[in-house]
């Protein structure tokens, strides 16, 4: 089977320009064929009529052996006048001169009356047919019928020449049948080529994309409008396919460089404090040092643990959890915090279960709560709510802080996005919090947003629907 | 000689600093890039240690616009590794890059290098005006013997070596002996030269009166 497209195109289009030109030149040659036979069998009926004329001028008797003969002229008187011989009535048949046919007329009796054009002939079976029918072998056609006083009349001619016309007709009209396949075939060709060409540009173009070079795009002006769909398809997904790699390039640059620094400060503060002889007092600020930079370290991997497994998908545990006791958990464990800040932390709490995982949630609410009291004012307040609506659970967290500003809040949630970088990083903040409660929260179908005034303060909301459907 | 370290992540500022003010330099600190380029651009520094991801205006654009009107000798110093991040901070005018986490004794030398290469001095040892002067082990010796000689008066003593033949004056000792952290007071540098001549000889250090200092070669 041929596989390749342009084959296949050429040999349907080939194939059917075959079957049109073979069916119209077939029923031509047909046609023409008929008409050949027709006007062969007039030729023979006019002949035979004229024959059938000759014969009608023969008086019956001669011809017909039931017609009873003329009484003998009687004795000795002469023969009346005007009476024709025979022979006379013979010489008048004669086929038309352009007829180049044989004839033979035999009377009812089966006596041969006159044949002409022909050496010997015996009477042919079928003539004791009424009604007049034609005979043919490869060289003539013959028309047998009944002629007049019962005679039977045989007509033939030879065909040769009328059905060699139709051949040869035949044979022009294949030639020219396989010239316009031929030249279809090759027109075909020609054609599906152009028509594909572009899609091998695609393929070429397409080919080119490798994760090293994702830039190139394919040339949809040039296209049909049918391959420019694809083409279009095509480009938004190599769209798409560049920016996913150059959203996953940037996160291992962040994250690497997340993870470098710490280790920078461990190096550089080691090799520092074992430079030289030291007072124990620095050797104990050096070890702190370390100590708060291995800690870094640790909630950096922690957090990108938990991004990595929400992004491969790992299912979270799945229970009924009491947002209530969450909360009052959160609460608890954020209170030294609060404290320590000079921070108030108010809370007004519904009873609501949603389905979830109680670690994910908690850890939720832990970090939108370290947050707000964190990038607060002094004497500042965080309230924590969680509220029901019939289908959600909404919980919010509000902060008397700065505020973030409207540039920052598009990227909030991205890995590693700070607003305020120099401020977040001292405070030992990795920069994934807010992108790791994103994935818990949608992790379990919920929504986060963030809305703010500057200098007035945030609102982060998240919703949890309490039915899975 | 006088460092400037720009470099946004605290501690590693404060053990860069601490380290190579314990090597004899004078070091002058800034958080963020609008702070590092004012400083770089108002002060003759011999070297610069830039981390590249600071706040403010970013290390490459530092660089560049420094280069605009110094050829200061400049570390890059950033957690950004690969080959393209090298390349381009070369290309913009870096002289040296050094990635993190990285080794406090290798950094040392390649400032000691990027010094060297920037007074066209080769090796790490000068001879001038009788001595010895060991730029790597920062010490001064005379016939085969060491002399004795506080970290300040070394870096004098390396400043006017790197110059030899040349006068410096005594701004220019201040700048880059004094970071930003000292109490200049005019005539401690009179007493560092008198130290020095006291254990290097007198005529180690030519005074020109009204114009500066020098060391003959």
């Amino acid at each position: 089977m041929i596989k390749s497209l342009r084959g296949r195109l050429m040999l349907w289009y080939g194939g059917l320009i075959l079957i049109v030109v073979a069916g119209l030149g077939g029923m031509l040659t047909y046609r023409t064929y008929l008409d050949a036979q027709r006007r062969i069998d007039a030729r023979l009926e006019s002949a035979a009529q004229v024959l059938e004329a000759g014969l009608t001028a023969f008086p019956a008797h001669e011809l017909d052996p039931d017609e009873p003969q003329p009484p003998p002229p009687k004795k000795g008187k002469p023969p009346p006048p005007g009476r024709k011989k025979r022979e006379d009535f013979l010489e008048l048949l004669e086929l038309p001169r352009d007829l180049r046919g044989y004839y033979a007329i035999w009377k009812h009796d089966d006596e041969l009356v006159k044949a002409e054009g022909i050496e010997e002939i015996a009477i042919p079976k079928r003539i004791f047919e009424e009604e007049p029918s034609y005979w043919e072998d490869d060289d003539v056609r013959e028309l047998t019928r009944r002629g007049p006083h019962q005679t039977q009349i045989l007509v033939g001619m030879p065909t040769a020449k009328e059905l060699g016309d139709v051949k040869q007709f035949a044979l022009r009209v294949l030639f020219l049948s396989l010239a316009a396949v031929t030249f279809g075939m090759i027109g075909g060709w020609a054609i599906a080529v152009r028509m594909i060409r572009p899609i091998a540009d695609i393929s070429a173009a397409a080919s080119k994309i490798s994760a090293d070079n994702l830039v190139e795009r394919i040339d949809v002006d040039r296209l049909e409008s049918e391959l420019a769909g694809l083409g279009n398809v095509l480009n938004d997904t190599f769209a798409r396919l560049e920016s996913a790699f150059a959203r996953q390039k940037q996160f291992t640059a962040d994250a690497s460089h997340e993870l470098r620094t710490p280790l920078a400060i461990l190096q550089a503060q080691a090799e520092l404090a074992l430079s030289r002889n030291r007072e124990p007092a620095e050797y104990r600020i050096t070890i702190e040092k370390c100590l708060k930079a291995a800690q870094r370290m640790t909630h950096l991997v922690e957090g990108l643990l938990t991004l990595a497994r929400s992004d491969a998908g790992q299912p979270l545990a799945s229970t009924t959890v009491s947002l209530h006791q969450v909360a009052v958990e959160c609460l608890t464990q954020m209170k030294p915090l609060a404290e320590e800040k000079k921070v108030t932390l108010t809370a007004a709490l519904e009873h609501v279960d949603v389905p979830g995982d109680a670690d994910a949630i908690l850890q939720v609410m832990l970090n939108l709560v370290g947050n707000a009291i964190r990038f607060n004012k002094p004497e500042g307040t965080v309230h924590l709510s969680v509220s029901a609506t019939p289908a959600e659970a909404v919980l919010s967290v509000r902060d008397t802080g700065l505020g973030i500003p409207e540039a920052d809040r598009a990227q909030l949630f991205e890995r590693f996005y700070r607003v305020d970088k120099a401020r977040s990083r001292a405070a030992g903040g990795t920069g994934l919090g807010l992108a790791i409660c994103k994935a818990l929260v949608e992790a379990q179908r919920g929504t986060i947003a963030c809305q703010s005034q500057e200098n007035v303060g945030t609102t982060f909301e998240v919703r949890l629907p309490r039915f899975f459907v | 000689m006088r460092v400037l370290v720009v470099e946004d992540e605290p501690e590693i500022r404060a053990a860069l600093a601490q380290s190579l003010r314990e090597g004899g330099y004078a070091v002058d600190e800034a958080a963020d890039g609008n702070d590092g380029l004012y400083k770089a651009q108002s002060w003759d520094y011999d070297a610069i240690v830039l981390d590249l991801m600071i706040p403010g205006i970013d290390g490459w654009q530092l660089l560049k616009r420094l280069r605009k009107t110094k050829k200061i000798p400049v570390l890059i110093l950033s957690a950004r590794d690969t080959v393209p991040d090298r390349v381009q901070g070369l290309d913009l005018g870096a002289d040296d890059y050094l990635v993190k986490p990285f080794v406090l004794a290798e950094l040392h030398a390649r400032l000691r290098a990027l010094i060297r290469r920037a007074a066209g001095q080769a090796k790490p040892q000068i001879e001038a005006g009788g001595a010895v002067i060991d730029l790597k082990a920062r010490n001064v010796s005379r016939e085969g013997q060491v002399v004795d000689l506080t970290a300040r008066e070394f870096a004098i003593v390396e400043m006017l070596a790197l110059r030899r033949g040349e006068v410096v004056s005594r701004t220019q000792l201040y700048d880059h002996l004094f970071d930003e952290n000292d109490d200049s007071l005019s005539n401690l540098l009179d007493v560092h030269i008198s130290n020095i001549r006291k254990k290097l000889g007198k005529d180690f250090i030519t005074t020109r009166r009204g114009q500066g200092y020098l060391l003959d070669d």
